[in-house]
């Protein structure tokens, strides 16, 4: 390897390291699809996951699928159903462990507006929608989000649109909703760090930083006054066969069309 | 219908007689299996105002948007997977109103659960939790029948309901179908069994027509009973860009060039000439794509071309 990770890659060595102990995974659209890879070449080839099309596999295949409903990812299913079988009677039923989903837009609250910006009748932009992402988020007992994103306006204080439920507006408001016990975002894992969010207050902070950021420049992310663990750690570096696994998923997933950020290329400086 | 024909037509006639303007139409797929030869029909005879149900809506919504068939679509997203990239039509519809649409959205569950509701005839399902969600809060022409919050008679807790979709038509694609339009769907089934069975009236496009007695051998693949199919239609590579499980996989290309060229309306305006209203039917399509791309698309794993299918 002849440079070190690059934040971005670090997103992904991260967000694999959270599957470490899974046996039993639901994996979302885009960046979660590459972690699971990953996760699965360094510490659980024998992982099984699920996905929102109905079927459920636990062979790792070469060929990097283009979403998690593209079929080339079924084709060492072990089960094939309807979504409701794997949405409702695996996911919901709550027998999966962890569920890794990738957020475009997260508030201070977990909250994640992949629909629109701006008034939904007449947004500004307009997404792509919800999908299964509304059902994976209130349904995980275990939510890992990933987000590529490193910027305020990705991070706001309250999104425009709740299309995935986080956290509600703090304390206890999931819960008053009718969301179950124990559902609800556990972290998000950006390029700059690793954010849990408070017992009581629901609201996220920052628990530790990708190798090389500072505190600061996490706070400058987000849209609201970040709070900040002390004292702060710092995320262990990637591994030199974590990067190679990394950046062997990345080649291939460019060659399958996925857009990559821009900063995957940039050069680390550390 | 036993005849040896019994009923199958051609997509043109099947659209002709059951998608009327202003229809409720469920297009089966979720990502793969995409009815796409059945909605190149709809545009190709330039139908209008159509309300469109769509699990999850890829580029075959937004072509029918773009296209101009659709007033309203009822979905839980429209997007292209590759890359992924945008819906562009889809985005011009929404924020500039080129053309106007309506779109309501609900989570892909639980606009599943509302066609399960309609495809077993019961009143209502419980769904996922949506109180507090841009979901539940913006409502377009669903309103008050989008969802509803009772408290659990048996635990108290708050539950949403969604209420049942049953639309007037579902155009759906098969890998296989008899004349007598006993369809199979073989590898996930996304919410094609139920969508389509929420339907009143049914159009199958299958990559191939087959004997009952091999429907008879394999009986549990049947997602639609024959009674229930209006018309049957033989679309070999009928799901094209989208991949059949076990005949062909996802065309990534053709799905990443559309967007390109869907970016701007011209360029949408152009991809529906070469690759809709300049061909007659989807024979024509797969002669356009051409052997070569065809035969590098083929699936080299189970269900091969029929083959390897439980008999």
């Amino acid at each position: 390897m002849s440079r070190s990770a690059s934040r971005f890659e670090m997103m992904l060595v991260a967000g694999a390291r959270e599957l470490r102990d899974c046996r039993r995974a639901f994996i979302g659209f885009h960046w979660p699809v590459i972690a699971s890879r990953v996760a699965r070449r360094l510490y659980r080839p024998d992982m099984l996951c699920a996905y929102e099309g109905g079927f459920v596999e636990d062979t790792l295949i070469e060929t990097i699928p283009t979403s998690n409903n593209d079929l080339i990812l079924a084709q060492k299913a072990t089960m094939c159903g309807d979504s409701l079988d794997t949405i409702f009677m695996l996911l919901r039923a709550g027998w999966m462990e962890t569920t890794m989903l990738d957020g475009f837009m997260v508030d201070r609250y977990g909250n994640i507006n992949s629909t629109c910006l701006g008034d939904f009748a007449h947004p500004r932009v307009r997404l792509a929608g919800s999908g299964g992402a509304t059902e994976l988020a209130a349904f995980s007992k275990r939510l890992i989000i990933l987000s590529s994103a490193t910027t305020p306006d990705r991070y706001p204080e309250r999104v425009d649109y709740v299309t995935s439920a986080g956290y509600l507006t703090g304390g206890d408001s999931r819960r008053q909703a009718g969301f179950m016990e124990g559902t609800g975002p556990t972290a998000l894992i950006n390029p700059l760090g690793r954010f849990c969010f408070d017992p009581e207050s629901k609201e996220m902070y920052l628990e530790a930083v990708q190798p090389g950021v500072s505190a600061k420049e996490v706070r400058e992310s987000v849209a609201w006054t970040l709070r900040v663990v002390d004292p702060l750690s710092e995320i262990e570096p990637a591994t030199p066969v974590e990067l190679e696994t990394v950046r062997g998923e990345l080649a291939k997933a460019r060659e399958r069309l996925y857009e990559m950020p821009k900063e995957t290329f940039s050069t680390d400086s550390r | 219908m036993r005849g040896p024909r019994g009923k199958l037509t051609t997509a043109r006639e099947a659209v002709e007689r059951f998608v009327g303007d202003g229809a409720e139409v469920y297009f089966g797929g979720f990502g793969f299996m995409q009815a796409f030869a059945l909605a190149h029909e709809v545009i190709r005879q330039r139908k209008t105002g159509l309300t469109v149900v769509r699990e999850a809506g890829d580029i075959l919504v937004d072509q029918l948007i773009g296209a101009g068939c659709v007033r309203r679509v009822i979905t839980s997203h429209i997007w292209n997977p590759i890359g992924p990239s945008s819906a562009y039509c889809f985005r011009r519809a929404v924020e500039k109103g080129d053309p106007p649409i309506e779109v309501e959205e609900m989570g892909y569950g639980a606009i599943s659960m509302a066609l399960f509701a309609g495809a077993m005839g019961l009143p209502f399902m419980p769904t996922t939790e949506h109180v507090a969600t841009g979901q539940f809060q913006h409502r377009s022409f669903l309103g008050d029948r989008k969802f509803q919050v009772i408290e659990s008679p048996f635990s108290g807790e708050k539950v949403t309901l969604v209420a049942p979709l049953t639309p007037e038509v579902g155009l759906v694609h098969v890998q296989r179908a008899d004349v007598e339009g006993n369809s199979q769907l073989a590898g996930p089934l996304g919410n094609i069994r139920y969508g389509a069975n929420a339907c009143r009236t049914i159009v199958v496009s299958a990559e191939e027509i087959v004997d009952k007695g091999l429907i008879q051998l394999s009986s549990n693949l049947t997602i639609i009973p024959g009674f229930r199919v209006a018309a049957v239609v033989h679309e070999p590579w009928g799901a094209h860009p989208s991949e059949s499980f076990g005949y062909y996989d996802r065309d990534i290309h053709f799905a990443y060039d559309y967007s390109q060229q869907a970016h701007a309306r011209e360029g949408f305006e152009a991809f529906l000439e070469e690759w809709v209203y300049g061909l007659a039917d989807r024979r024509e399509y797969a002669r356009k794509l051409g052997e070569d791309r065809l035969s590098a698309l083929v699936a080299v794993y189970r269900y091969q071309h029929g083959k390897d299918w439980p008999e």
